[in-house]
C-alpha cells in the first residue's frame, strides 16, 4: 500500500471516508507491511571476479528492487575468499546504478593476511530517502589483484554458504 | 496488543470510540512494539566447540521462541568475536528456524582464522519470511572444521577479549 504524507486536519473539517481510508487505513497498512525484497545465494557454484574496479557481482543476482520513497536499510552477509596475501576486496552497493561509497574503496574493505584468505563480509547500510518509485539496489565488488570469490557452492560442499542480500524500508 | 486489519471507512459512518480504539490506538500500539527477543553474550564463560556438524551454541540462552502476530518478516541478527586453536581453522555459523537450518554445509557465514588465537568479528542480519500466528523457535548454531573454535562470551574480566556480542530477533 502506497504511503501518503499525513494530512493536517483542520477545525470544522468534514471527516470523509476517503480521507479516513487514505490517511488511516492505507498509511497504517503501509507501516504494517513495509516494502521489502531479498536475495539468497542460489548455491549454483562459486562466483568470482578479477575486476579491479567496482562492478556488479552478477548481472541478475544480488539485486533487489523496492518501491519506496523513504529510507531503506540494505544488508549483505556472505563469505568471500581473496586469492593472495595482501590483496584487498572492496564492496559497495548501487542504488539505481549510483554507487553509494568511494569510487574505489566502496563502503567496505577486507585485506587478506594469507593466501586464499576466507572471511565473512557483512554490512548494513541506510540509504535514502529515495524518490518515489521502484528502485533497483545492486551489490558491487572489486579486488586489488588476483581473484575474489563469493562462496556459493552446492549444498553439501564445504564452500556452500547461503549468504543473503536484502533491502527493507524503515 | 492484537493487530486488526485496517478497516475501510464508509460514508456516512459513526466514528465510535470502539472503532477508534481498535483501529487507531491498538494498531499503533502493535506497530510500536512488535515481537522481539535478544541475548547479550555476557555469560562469563566463553563458548567452545569441537563439533564438525552444526549444533546449538547455547540451546538455552541463544534460543528464542516467539510468535509474530501479524507481520510477515523477522530479522535475526548476530554479532560476536571468534578465534580458533588451529591455524586456518574454519568456523561456520547458521540459524535454525523450528529446527530447519537456513544455510548450506558451511552455514550462512563462514570464517577462517589464519593464525592460532587470532580474533575476528562475525556478524550477520538474516531476513526471514514467516507466517503470522505461528510459533517460531530460532537457535544460533555453529561448527568447526577442525580443532576447537571459541566464541567470546564476556568473561567478566576487563580485557580485549571480553567482548559482549548479541543475538537478537525482531518482527518488522
Amino acid at each position: 500500500m502506497v504511503w501518503t504524507a499525513p494530512k493536517t486536519w483542520a477545525v470544522d473539517e468534514v471527516l470523509t471516508a476517503a480521507d479516513m481510508n487514505t490517511y488511516l487505513r492505507d498509511n497504517t497498512e503501509h507501516l504494517f507491511d513495509r516494502p521489502s525484497d531479498s536475495y539468497e545465494n542460489d548455491l549454483s557454484g562459486n562466483i568470482s571476479t578479477t575486476s579491479t574496479v567496482l562492478v556488479a557481482v552478477d548481472a541478475t543476482r544480488y539485486q533487489v528492487s523496492i518501491d519506496s520513497s523513504n529510507h531503506v536499510l540494505v544488508h549483505f552477509h556472505g563469505t568471500v575468499q581473496i586469492g593472495a596475501i595482501n590483496n584487498e576486496a572492496n564492496f559497495d552497493i548501487a542504488v539505481d546504478g549510483v554507487l553509494q561509497g568511494d569510487s574505489v574503496g566502496g563502503i567496505l574493505n577486507a585485506r587478506a593476511t594469507v593466501n586464499n584468505y576466507r572471511t565473512p563480509v557483512s554490512f548494513s547500510r541506510l540509504v535514502g530517502p529515495l524518490s518515489p518509485g521502484t528502485h533497483v539496489i545492486t551489490l558491487y565488488w572489486s579486488v586489488s589483484a588476483g581473484t575474489l570469490t563469493m562462496l556459493n557452492q552446492a549444498a553439501g560442499a564445504t564452500q556452500s554458504v547461503v549468504g543473503q542480500f536484502w533491502a527493507h524500508e524503515v | 496488543m492484537a493487530w486488526s486489519a485496517p478497516k475501510t471507512w464508509v460514508s456516512p459512518e459513526v466514528l465510535s470510540d470502539t472503532k477508534l480504539n481498535q483501529y487507531l490506538r491498538d494498531n499503533q500500539l502493535y506497530l510500536i512494539s512488535t515481537a522481539e527477543d535478544s541475548y547479550v553474550l555476557d555469560g562469563g564463560t566463553d563458548y567452545l566447540t569441537t563439533s564438525t556438524t552444526f549444533a546449538d551454541v547455547d540451546g538455552i540462552n541463544l534460543s528464542f521462541v516467539l510468535t509474530p502476530e501479524a507481520m510477515g518478516t523477522l530479522l535475526v541478527g548476530f554479532h560476536g568475536v571468534v578465534s580458533h586453536n588451529t591455524a586456518n581453522g574454519r568456523i561456520y555459523f547458521d540459524i535454525t528456524v523450528n529446527g530447519v537450518v537456513q544455510g548450506g554445509q558451511s552455514g550462512i557465514v563462514q570464517d577462517r582464522r589464519a593464525a592460532i588465537a587470532e580474533r575476528g568479528a562475525v556478524n550477520f542480519t538474516r531476513m526471514l519470511s514467516v507466517t503470522p500466528g505461528v510459533e517460531y523457535t530460532i537457535n544460533l548454531q555453529w561448527r568447526t572444521s577442525v580443532g576447537t573454535a571459541t566464541l567470546y562470551n564476556g568473561d567478566a574480566a576487563v580485557a580485549a577479549d571480553d567482548v559482549e556480542g548479541q543475538f537478537w530477533v525482531k518482527e518488522i
